[in-house]
């Protein structure tokens, strides 16, 4: 299994900056924010939802998914992190629309997947570079 | 078997928490930790429970929020292990 591959983790961290363009500030409606984020969780095979940038985590947690990410390899291309600190509508729309209390939230292939303990059991049990790899979101070593 | 009992170390918050996750999921063994400095804002739970069997592990969380959801969302993190 390969070790953390530095040049993804950055990689992953330049994609993010590409994407938190978007806000959820512009719906003022619940339905509108619920469908923005039902768009988002699409905008990549797998979106993060976490607290802060994966440059700049704001929380041990959502570092921690990140970093798991990274060592996964997965593809840049393939994803996209939003910070819900910088949005309200965001970070109470998003454990209402996935029914779950708890930031960071993965979503891969617009399905959610779980929060980081999950995380880090799939990463430790395998469970989670089969799915990646299922899902042909790692980079080709 | 017999029923896990409560530490008397618990703090008042553990405490709420290991007795609502005894009565709501017949854990076999259950550990309640304040990880928030005493704060009330953060806790680690491990619950080993027959009610979690054939549950993939997110289903099992989700067996947990049933139980704790209105808890969960006034907290910082939660840090779940559960197993059936």
């Amino acid at each position: 299994m390969c070790s953390i591959i530095p040049s993804v983790l950055e990689a992953l961290t330049t994609v993010h900056r590409q994407h938190n363009a978007f806000s959820f500030k512009a719906f003022a409606r619940d339905d509108e924010v619920m469908a923005g984020i039902a768009k988002a969780v699409k905008e990549k095979p797998v979106v993060l939802f976490m607290k802060g940038t994966p440059e700049m985590p704001q929380c041990g947690f959502s570092r921690a998914s990140v970093q798991i990410l990274g060592m996964q390899g997965v593809d840049p291309a393939k994803f996209a992190a939003f910070n819900v600190l910088e949005d309200q509508e965001l970070r109470q729309g998003i454990k209402k629309f996935s029914d779950w209390p708890t930031i960071p939230q993965l979503y891969v292939d617009g399905e959610f997947v779980g929060g980081c303990d999950i995380l880090m059991s799939m990463h430790q049990d395998g469970s989670l570079a089969k799915l990646l790899a299922e899902k042909k979101v790692v980079v080709e070593a | 078997a017999t029923e896990p009992e409560p530490p008397d170390y618990l703090s008042e918050g553990e405490r709420d928490i290991f007795d609502k996750i005894k009565a709501g999921l017949s854990p076999e063994t259950l550990e309640v930790q304040d990880i928030s400095g005493g704060c009330g804002s953060m806790y680690a739970i491990d619950i080993a429970s027959p009610r979690f069997h054939g549950l993939s592990v997110i289903k099992q969380h989700r067996l947990v929020n049933e139980v704790l959801g209105e808890d969960i969302k006034k907290w910082h993190g939660v840090q779940l292990r559960t197993r059936a």
